[in-house]
């Protein structure tokens, strides 16, 4: 069975709710409290009061914070079933490699197209780019 | 209010369903009360529902093993055949003239031809240069988003087209891509969104290739013949596919969704329904009223059933975002679909065992992607966003009957359909049931002791379907009142259509049809279908997409 992944519907709530987390001040921009979540309930419970509407697959039963620090280097290494999994999708030819809807706003209203040729260099890049970027 | 009625006639203000005893129906608008009960209630349900774990490993313990995923939309398409409002309640905040159904009608594909060739030429293709007489539906090409072929793509999407707007405004890509901002289709909704429309276009195809086999029998009708002729085989395809379409929701959609029990009952030769509105056996033509407790009530369950992701065909896996973006009025510029919207439908019913889709297991939970706030923007002062919130004041402001009185009235007239039920016969188990799941995840709804206890002795109709559904039948299909209410409602609207009321085979109404238009059975080589499965593979047949690439089947 193709692992689920982690689906978020409503990005900009969930990058809101992401600087609420790291600043401590409320970028929902409502009554509700947002101490950073001590387990995957919470989490959930804070999705959901952000109207986040995150899909939270089953397999996940911890969570866990890393506070990036400017003098440190974090790597975070994604699991290697992860990647197989993916590579194992794009393998197959045709296979469209998801990108979230936002892109699109970004590249002028037009779908992105990634050509047959350059799926796996694409995901290679955007591996090396999340797993060392800061998100702010 | 216009196309509506209600289940067992108005109900008494006493039975009328009420948020902390206050009628909505007597209370001044905005009924900021109702609106903060509902918003509450629908963040409860934002908590995920723990099924049971199925014993076959391979599926999702969330999804339903039996009911593949094209049901919820033809679901949906069902929907669109008996109700059509400008407007919904919910955004329009009460009853009101916006708010009336249109469909009068039910279940003669308006929602596939609209008028017919002459009253909704749009959605029909040109038979002959002259254009004095068109018969097949409109289909548009697919696209391909690399290797554009010189011959073409096939048709394959709905028809869709650019317009230029007197108000100067212009979703083009310049020098890019034309926007194709209108969708050529009888009913603006059987665009919603890809899987809609792919739906939609399935059964053009399958009008279609009706209109060729009836071509092939029908004669030379001579030069001066040619329009009658025209409109006799647009007739006859069209009654042919209201013949399957009706054999089909009796036969395959009401058993998957309906309590077996209900089924059994509903199923048989001229049921005895308890809520029929006519004292004649028919209703008149163009005298139909759908109750609201099936259109705002009971019928909204389909949502609960849309999966979070959909594999649309043996390469393409998109998510629910992505799949309810994709129609002219949301994504004009890239349009028409291309090869990854292209459903191969036996991802989407069972056809030679295949492994399709399941939909979702039923129960007072929704998919993420129906929270998507560009899709379902907030209305009110609640900020609310999604579809379940605009689902619950629906029915909330539809001055509904309340589950109480429903099922007084039920047992009243026909104990013996719900007698198996303690959900429904024990008022204050059903009440500790409610309450007890309410309390179980409070947090989420920030609910209030006075809002558990509202809601447990008065529950929302749509809420209360969909919270059976789970208790009674472990998601898999409707309970007990849920399937009396969309089987009184879909069944009677069959029962009050002349042709599908004669009962038979499909192949003895087939060849009445014909007869009425020719003088042979025209549509002999129709076999008999009374599954979607079926549908498709006769489609694939006739339309000659055995080989098609993208797939079809």
């Amino acid at each position: 069975m193709a692992l689920e992944r982690m689906q978020v519907t409503n990005h900009e709530r969930w990058g809101n709710l992401v600087k609420t987390w790291s600043t401590g001040k409320n970028y929902l921009d409502d009554d509700n409290e947002y101490p950073i979540p001590t387990s995957v309930e919470e989490f959930k419970e804070q999705l959901a009061k952000a109207q986040v509407f995150m899909t939270v697959p089953d397999r996940f039963t911890k969570v866990k914070f890393v506070e990036q620090e400017l003098d440190t280097i974090v790597v975070r290494l994604p699991p290697a079933m992860a990647i197989a999994d993916s590579e194992e999708k794009l393998s197959k030819p045709g296979a469209t490699y998801p990108l979230p809807p936002f892109y699109k706003r970004l590249f002028n209203g037009l779908d992105p197209v990634i050509p047959e040729a350059e799926k796996f260099k694409v995901h290679a890049e955007r591996i090396g780019d999340y797993t060392i970027s800061y998100c702010a | 209010m216009p196309g509506f009625r209600h289940f067992f006639g108005t109900p008494a203000p006493s039975q009328r369903f009420r948020a902390f005893g206050v009628d909505p129906l007597a209370s001044p608008s905005p009924n900021a009360e109702l609106r903060g009960l509902m918003h509450r209630l629908s963040r409860r349900m934002d908590a995920a529902i723990k099924w049971r774990p199925h014993q076959v490993q391979a599926t999702e313990c969330w999804e339903n093993p039996f009911i593949p995923s094209g049901y919820t939309y033809l679901l949906q398409f069902v929907a669109h055949d008996l109700v059509h409002s400008a407007i919904p309640i919910s955004v329009a905040g009460g009853l009101g003239g916006g708010t009336a159904n249109a469909r009068r009608t039910p279940l003669r594909l308006e929602t596939l031809y609209g008028s017919g060739p002459v009253g909704s030429p749009h959605i029909y293709a040109l038979d002959a240069p002259n254009d004095d007489r068109r018969t097949k539906l409109r289909l548009g090409r697919m696209r391909w988003k690399e290797n554009e072929p010189a011959s073409g793509c096939p048709f394959r999407d709905i028809a869709r087209t650019p317009a230029e707007n007197v108000t100067g405004i212009d979703r083009s890509i310049a020098g890019v891509r034309i926007a194709l901002t209108e969708a050529l289709v009888a009913d603006p909704r059987n665009d919603d969104h890809a899987v809609m429309s792919q739906l939609t276009a399935l059964l053009a195809l399958l009008h279609n290739g009706l209109v060729d086999i009836i071509r092939r029998h029908e004669g030379n009708a001579g030069p001066n013949g040619q329009f009658g002729a025209a409109y006799r085989r647009f007739l006859c395809a069209r009654e042919a596919l209201v013949a399957i379409y009706h054999n089909v929701l009796r036969d395959d959609l009401m058993r998957r969704v309906i309590h077996p029990a209900i089924y059994a009952v509903y199923r048989e030769p001229n049921p005895d329904f308890i809520a029929r509105p006519h004292s004649a056996e028919r209703f008149p033509t163009g005298a139909w009223e759908i109750p609201l407790e099936f259109s705002h009530g009971a019928f909204r369950f389909g949502h609960a059933m849309v999966r979070p992701e959909y594999q649309i065909n043996d390469l393409s896996l998109h998510d629910l975002n992505n799949t309810l973006e994709k129609s002219s009025v949301n994504d004009p510029a890239n349009m028409p679909l291309d090869e990854t919207w292209m459903v191969q439908w036996s991802r989407f019913f069972e056809i030679n065992g295949s492994t399709p889709n399941l939909s979702r297991r039923i129960g007072p939970h929704l998919s993420d992607g129906l929270g998507n706030d560009q899709i379902f923007p907030a209305f009110d002062e609640t900020e609310r966003v999604g579809l379940l919130y605009r689902d619950l004041l629906g029915g909330g402001l539809a001055g509904m009957w309340s589950v109480d009185a429903l099922i007084a009235e039920i047992n009243r007239r026909r104990p013996q359909l719900i007698a198996a039920s303690r959900l429904l016969t024990d008022r204050a188990w059903r009440v500790d049931q409610l309450r007890e799941w309410l309390v179980s995840g409070q947090v989420y709804g920030a609910l209030t002791d006075q809002d558990i206890e509202t809601l447990s002795n008065d529950p929302p109709l749509p809420f209360f379907i969909l919270f059976e559904a789970m208790q009674q039948m472990d998601g898999l299909q409707l309970g007990l009142l849920g399937s009396i209410i969309v089987s009184e409602t879909i069944f009677g609207a069959l029962a009050g259509d002349p042709q599908s009321a004669g009962g038979g085979s499909l192949v003895d109404r087939l060849n009445l049809i014909s007869r009425e238009f020719y003088l042979t059975n025209v549509l002999q080589e129709i076999p008999e279908i009374s599954s979607m499965a079926q549908l498709v593979e006769f489609t694939t047949e006739i339309a000659g997409l055995q080989q098609a690439v993208p797939a079809f089947l």
